[in-house]
């Protein structure tokens, strides 16, 4: 008897995890956003400072790549946040490390910075750029502040929470301290590391925008305030919706990466 | 016999103590004696918390005793070696290495070439029947795969003695019956010393050359009973009155022991 051929409905292909299917799931939710909008900016808004439609938003973002100001502020704030995320995410590791190994200083450190990780660091941003100034490092220092928590809190109890019957197997098989961090601990780690930097890289985006609010010769946050004080809506969500897009290439690259060095996790 | 040749195992009026912090110490082991001859496959059967776990730690060199002496093929047992290896009751397999590099494990640690200790991984995988499962993870597997694995890895070092922790414990029945009857066709190939923890009395008597009987709290040795079934054993050993006599009487050792420590009289 032949294996019977199962007819695949395209709604259960939709729901696997093929690239193609993956790729639809993709660009469908984006051409739903984009007709939900088109549609609510025509028909249901009329309130050209709140909403413009799709259409005049991309053709504000074209303007805006044509006149080479879209390279300016995309330039000045990857620089800031080229500077500062890989400063946060070792940074954060480092602390993260030190305090998973040592109790004391873990207990004594962690009070502060339970409350600083609470802390709305934005809040920060305008005594940064007073005592920074308008350019790069008052926003590095405020992506720094934002980013490093998450990567810190998140290694410390990844290196914490490896199972002692695994360390016990290892020190069976000869491992010594070295070797248990080596083949345990660490790669026990590695998925706690690769969310606390999801999380990081989110807080980084707001805080690069909101340090730019507050003062900044270039870039999408300063992009952003000064097309709202011109009432330029269509303009300040061009640069909106590409701070979207930036997200969303992060988000996507952080899981390939988390695919690649962890491939041991379910999904 | 010769128990100072590699695969000999010497207990010596061991004890072992525990101070818990914030709790009160706990006497685990009290003056046990014990002596294992190369190539002896011996069982351990006592109740829950009559310190088998900690009597293997020991053996293994994880920890060190309180009182008395170890030696492992004459030398005293300082720390864990590759002349002796631990299967654990849960797997513990590592869940981000695949099945041969978790295999591979003690080789590479013990400083072998990546390449080379995946042979020999591979080679140990045939030998339990898992060479086709190399490249998966741990999670892909059954519990029964993953405990064959687990014994490939401690075989893998060819250590000179095998500590085994209930490994079959965590299994169904059935699996049981069948793994205990592959660990007896791969011990037969090459006769190393087996230390085997178990609770169940049956499958002790099934496997052992000698059954070692512990009492409970503190833990000590009540008796140590021969088992002269001919090799090689198959499972219908199990269904002879010779058997069951075997069974029994260890039962009789341990009964009131197993009712105590459930606070049954
Ligand atoms: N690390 C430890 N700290 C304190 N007490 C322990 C520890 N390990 C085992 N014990 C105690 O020692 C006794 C023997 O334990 P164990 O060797 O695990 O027994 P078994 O394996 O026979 O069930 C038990 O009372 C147990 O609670
Ligand atoms: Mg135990």
């Amino acid at each position: 008897m032949s294996p019977p051929t199962r007819r695949v409905s395209p709604l259960s292909w939709l729901g696997g995890a093929t690239r193609g299917a993956s790729v639809t799931r993709l660009l469908l939710s984006l051409t739903l956003f984009l007709v939900v909008w088109q549609v609510s900016a025509t028909y249901l808004i009329d309130n050209r400072l709140l909403l413009v439609p799709a259409t005049e938003v991309a053709g504000a973002l074209y303007d805006e790549i044509a006149s080479g100001e879209f390279a300016r502020h995309l330039g000045t704030t990857l620089l800031e946040l080229v500077i500062a995320f890989p400063l946060a995410v070792v940074g954060g590791f480092v602390i993260g490390a030190v305090l998973a190994g040592s109790k004391p200083v873990r207990q004594t450190l962690d009070p502060i910075l339970t409350a600083l990780y609470s802390l709305p660091i934005v809040a920060l941003a305008p005594l940064f750029t007073a005592g920074l100034g308008f350019g790069v490092a008052s926003k590095v220092a405020v992506v720094i502040l934002m980013a490093i928590f998450p990567v810190i809190t998140n290694t410390d109890a990844g290196l914490r929470s490896a199972e002692p019957a695994l360390i016990e197997t290892a020190r069976s098989y000869g491992a010594g301290r070295l070797q248990v961090l080596r083949t345990v601990t660490l790669p026990h780690s590695v998925p706690f590391i690769i969310s606390g930097i999801r999380v990081a890289f989110a807080r980084a985006l707001v805080g690069v925008i909101v340090a730019e609010f507050f003062g900044a010769v270039a870039g999408f946050g300063f992009a952003i305030a000064a097309a709202a004080q011109s009432y330029q809506t269509a303009r300040l969500l061009g640069y909106v919706v590409v701070l979207g897009v930036v997200g969303l290439v992060a988000s996507i690259g952080l899981t390939a990466l988390e695919r690649r060095i962890a491939p041991w996790k379910e999904d | 016999m010769d128990f100072t040749r590699p695969g000999g195992i010497v207990v010596d009026g061991v004890g072992l103590t525990f101070h818990p912090p914030r709790r009160d110490s706990v006497v685990a082991l009290e003056n046990v004696d014990l002596t294992v001859s190369p190539g002896e496959f011996v069982c351990v059967v006592g109740a829950s918390g009559s310190g088998k776990s900690t009597l293997l730690r020991l053996l293994d060199g994880l920890i060190t005793p309180t009182t008395g002496t170890i030696t492992a093929g004459g030398e005293p047992v300082t720390g864990p070696s590759p002349d002796r290896a631990m299967v654990f009751q849960s797997d513990n397999l590592m869940p981000w290495s695949t099945v041969v590099d978790n295999v591979a494990y003690g080789l590479v640690l013990g400083g072998m070439k990546r390449a080379r200790a995946r042979q020999i991984a591979t080679t140990q995988l045939e030998r339990v029947g898992l060479a086709d499962a190399a490249r998966l993870y741990p999670r892909q597997l059954s519990g029964g795969m993953r405990q064959r694995v687990n014994i490939a890895r401690a075989l893998a070092v060819d250590p000179q003695v095998l500590l085994l922790d209930e490994p079959f414990a965590a299994l169904d029945a059935q699996t049981r019956e069948i793994m205990s009857a592959e660990l007896l066709r791969i011990w037969s190939a090459d006769r190393k010393t087996v230390v085997f923890i178990t609770h169940q009395i049956d499958e002790a008597v099934f496997l052992a050359d000698r059954v070692v009987v512990l009492s409970a709290r503190p833990g000590t040795v009540r008796e140590i009973v021969p088992v002269d079934f001919a090799r090689p054993r198959d499972l219908s050993l199990k269904r002879t009155p010779e058997f069951g006599r075997v069974v029994d009487h260890i039962w009789s050792l341990i009964e009131d022991e197993v009712r105590g420590s459930l606070g049954l009289h």
